[in-house]
């Protein structure tokens, strides 16, 4: 929707971007409320998000968002990586890294725990070793 | 973009698990370390952590970012007036809050859509849903096991027990739309006001690659009713849902 507040800045012309603000108070650096969006229809897959549908490379179809109220920009999908170790092997978990970037998607989750063998952090060693290997760049996306 | 977590255990010995501010510094060293990397795009707190003062958690966070070693900070497992509490905190100290949350969300357990998603939305943190098809329950899992595709076990094997017929004539509406249920699952996280995105958590390359289509499948305002008809959830946010 017409927002006021910061869903507004960034908004770059002629490009396909929207904004459905949710309704939202002051923000942790204070920013004004956005304003309500009640009469987006909640089954709008644009809802409540600045939806980008521009992405790198010749694979069209990820959508971006920013992460809450962040300036940072984020695929719509974020991949998980709580199999990799325990259910996926190594090298598919890098096979699985090299082709979500090539989908689009910048968002990894990982967690410490990861990998569920204690203190070793089996899935952060895993993605660790997908980073050092270059991974199209992949740290810097 | 990286994100990683803090708080379980990583050794027998006391302080090597939740968030004090020792377990804060050597947790995020070491996860940097296994990383291979200098800073943390988002670092989450994987629960939350009753015993550690909001003031003792900020200090430390507010520590990370000065030194460069952690850009945004989250939430993941926190009730909404955690959510509520640590932002206070934050402004009182002029510290940088919280940017997400990562919660459990799928159709089958819509508890947060009471007090997270309100809180969420209230202070301006994307929410981040976990198990968005309840370990694989709404991905056509009734069609699956028939076709012996798919073995249950665990948290799945549970719910379907419990929820079998929601489940079907969910995976009844799928058919009718034409798509596929886990598609649909996924959809229907991306329509919910206030969410950034849902986690994969595929297996295998083939899991990744299908789950693309969930964000070019529409629906329309009637099949979300229906979908509210089968999964009910809690009636709405606090305190509509249970009083006016």
């Amino acid at each position: 929707m017409e927002g006021t507040g910061p869903g507004q800045r960034r908004s770059a012309p002629g490009r396909e971007e929207e904004w459905l603000g949710a309704d939202l108070a002051d923000g942790p650096w204070g920013e004004p409320a956005r304003s309500a969006s009640p009469t987006v229809h909640p089954g709008d897959p644009a809802v409540n998000a600045r939806v980008r549908r521009t992405g790198p490379g010749d694979e069209p179809g990820m959508d971006y968002t920013h992460l809450g109220r962040s300036g940072l920009s984020v695929s719509r999908l974020c991949l998980g990586t709580m199999n990799f170790g325990p259910e996926t092997s190594e090298e598919d978990s890098h096979a699985i890294m090299d082709r979500a970037l090539d989908l689009g998607i910048n968002f990894f989750d990982t967690a410490n725990v990861y990998g569920w063998a204690k203190g070793e952090g089996i899935t952060e060693q895993i993605v660790g070793r997908w980073f050092a290997q270059g991974a199209a760049g992949a740290r810097r996306q | 973009m990286i994100a990683t977590k803090l708080y379980g255990s990583m050794s027998d010995w006391p302080n090597d698990t939740f968030l004090s501010a020792r377990n804060i510094r050597r947790a995020c060293d070491e996860s940097l370390r296994r990383l291979q990397t200098d800073h943390l795009d988002l670092y989450q707190m994987h629960h939350v952590d009753r015993d550690t003062p909001w003031n003792e958690i900020w200090e430390a966070f507010d520590v990370l970012r000065t030194q460069g070693k952690v850009l945004y900070f989250g939430s993941s497992n926190h009730a909404g007036w955690h959510i509520a509490q640590g932002m206070e905190a934050a402004r009182r100290r002029g510290s940088t809050g919280l940017v997400s949350e990562q919660s459990i969300y799928n159709l089958l357990t819509r508890d947060i859509e009471l007090e997270v998603l309100p809180a969420c939305q209230g202070y301006g943190l994307g929410v981040i849903p976990w198990s968005p098809l309840h370990g694989g329950l709404l991905g056509g899992i009734i069609r699956k096991t028939e076709q012996g595709k798919r073995r249950l076990a665990g948290r799945a094997k549970d719910a379907l027990k419990e929820n079998r017929k929601a489940i079907k004539a969910y995976e009844d509406l799928c058919d009718e739309l034409g798509e596929n249920p886990a598609d649909v699952g996924l959809a229907w996280l991306l329509a919910q006001p206030g969410v950034t995105g849902p986690i994969i958590g595929p297996r295998t390359m083939e899991q990744l690659e299908g789950s693309l289509r969930a964000l070019k499948v529409r629906l329309t305002r009637d099949v979300m009713t229906r979908l509210d008809e089968i999964f009910p959830g809690p009636g709405g946010p606090a305190p509509e849902a249970y009083a006016w």
